[in-house]
């Protein structure tokens, strides 16, 4: 996939020195995504200041923050979608990357498949993506015929179909309503079980990230203020309070 | 507004006594064949007006005096040429103009070079009213096919230009940075997304210039031709025949609905997609 190394190397005019590694899955040893010294600012106002990370291979990942830490931004360096930002550092990414978005960013104008075909061929491998995601059947309806739900599991398909080494989600159960949203987390767990990609999660749901991730990093000022590796037999409490001390919110309502 | 008790003891009762009516304000469900009811009331006047002889036949004659006069002209006369003519100068004129305007569009759309060269150049052709352009192009290209042509392929194209344009510009931004996260090459871009999303204004110029193919045609016809359905019409004129310019009249109507309704038609299949949305 070579766009993603074209617009991390042309990209930043002000840059350090840029690479784009490859992994293959063997080594599992080096982390999938490294950044040293990642700094983006927009109009002059820094918004990543000097990120140093580690991402190890086929770790899930979530990345909390307030509206406005930077999250996106993260985000998109990695995926490399800011061509137009000015910054520098060193980012190491596979090139095999996918991308969930808030919206499902369904094209209206092709049906299902051929939406989760987007950009790559073998409709076989587009009709299994969409049965494990639970769209068996809905391969011939048009976006606009499925429910926000089943339009965010379409974008997972696509998303998955290119058999990511790296999968990259902001914010993807934003929009939907809490009790899909329950049945989306559990899907995108599960898929990761399965399939073991490298998963980068960014939400501002605190639950939703100790409930879904390993590692839960928090983004504050532009830095990575928390980094905590969650232990999944232990009572999530802990991990929540601590969450919400970190981004500076207190319940106070028992 | 009527307030309603929420406390209702004998159910039955309150919703006999108390029912709320909410005033439709939807216009309702559409008559059977609604477009042609008008069309065929005016037809039915007119008939009824002739018959009473309520109308001048020399200035408006009977609907079946006009029929007769064009199987008259269809079977002894010109009018096949002519019409055959007229549809060919169209036909010409509107491929010239829908391609002109759909690669502009095109080459305006998607690069920035492009944009600076050709928008504006439009934007300042649209402002010269067309028809004016007729004395300068006789000028020209002569007073043969060249000019009316060119003059019909100008009317066409701006419609079309500016929808399409418009439309490509307005793509939006979050479907180029999928096809960015997808690894789209440059083409694949254009064809998978920049072309399906342009499409529906696309059609909104395509009919503008369909009917636009028609008014440039009437008038080019009726000043500048030796043949063609509006000289048919010019030459009746000249000996008072007002049947022959019904007959004329009544070939541009036909031909205006029927391609404005093939246009429509290929609209609906090219965009069903977008019927979901609307049913």
């Amino acid at each position: 996939m070579a766009p993603h190394t074209e617009q991390l190397s042309t990209g930043q005019p002000s840059s350090g020195q840029l690479i784009t590694g490859q992994l293959s899955t063997g080594q599992l040893t080096r982390p999938a995504v490294q950044l040293r010294e990642l700094t983006r600012s927009f109009d002059g106002r820094t918004v990543l200041d000097g990120i140093d990370l580690d991402l190890p291979a086929g770790q899930f990942t979530a990345l909390l923050g307030h509206s406005g830490s930077g999250k996106s931004t993260l985000l998109r360096a990695i995926a490399g979608l800011d061509q137009k930002v000015t910054g520098s550092g060193r980012l190491t990414a596979p090139e095999r990357l996918s991308v969930v978005f808030q919206d499902a960013r369904l094209l209206p104008w092709r049906r299902v498949l051929d939406n989760v075909l987007l950009g790559t061929d073998g409709e076989e491998k587009g009709r299994a993506a969409l049965a494990e995601v639970g769209l068996k059947g809905r391969e011939l309806a048009w976006p606009n015929e499925l429910s926000g739900g089943e339009a965010q599991r379409a974008a997972l398909a696509r998303s998955l179909v290119r058999e990511p080494e790296l999968l990259l989600a902001d914010e993807p159960f934003g929009a939907l309503d809490a009790l899909t949203r329950i049945k989306m987390r559990a899907l995108l767990r599960e898929l990761w079980e399965r399939h073991r990609p490298s998963v980068l999660l960014v939400t501002h749901d605190v639950d939703e990230a100790i409930v879904l991730a390993d590692r839960v990093l928090v983004l504050d000022r532009g830095r990575i203020g928390v980094d905590l590796t969650v232990d999944r037999s232990r009572p999530r409490g802990e991990y929540r309070s601590r969450l919400l001390g970190a981004l500076g919110v207190t319940e106070d309502s028992r | 507004m009527t307030s309603t008790t929420t406390t209702a003891p004998v159910l039955a009762e309150a919703r006999d006594t108390r029912r709320v009516r909410r005033r439709g304000l939807s216009p309702g469900r559409r008559l059977p064949a609604s477009r042609l009811i008008g069309p065929a009331a005016v037809l039915a006047l007119w008939a009824a007006a002739s018959a009473a002889g309520q109308l001048d036949p020399g200035a408006i004659p009977a609907p079946w005096t006009v029929l007769r006069t064009a199987g008259r002209l269809w079977t002894a006369g010109t009018l096949p040429t002519d019409i055959l003519t007229s549809l060919e100068r169209a036909a010409y004129g509107f491929a010239i103009g829908l391609t002109a305007g759909v690669g502009l569009a095109l080459v305006s759309g998607l690069s920035r070079v492009g944009e600076a060269l050709i928008d504006g150049t439009v934007q300042l052709n649209r402002a010269i009213p067309t028809l004016g352009l007729i004395p300068l192009f006789i000028l020209w290209l002569g007073i043969g096919e060249a000019f009316k042509i060119a003059i019909i392929a100008i009317v066409v194209y701006i419609p079309i230009y500016l929808n399409t344009h418009a439309a490509l510009s307005g793509i939006d931004s979050r479907y180029v940075e999928l096809a960015e996260v997808q690894g789209l090459s440059r083409w694949a871009f254009v064809r998978q997304i920049v072309v399906p999303g342009a499409l529906p204004g696309f059609f909104v110029g395509l009919r503008l210039g369909v009917t636009g193919s028609w008014l440039g045609l009437v008038v080019l016809e009726q000043i500048n031709a030796t043949s063609g359905l509006g000289y048919l019409m010019f030459q009746a004129q000249n000996y008072g025949q007002s049947d022959v310019i019904l007959v004329g009249l009544l070939v541009y109507g036909v031909f205006g609905l029927v391609s404005d309704s093939a246009v429509r038609l290929i609209e609906r299949r090219v965009l069903s997609w977008r019927r979901t949305l609307s049913s």
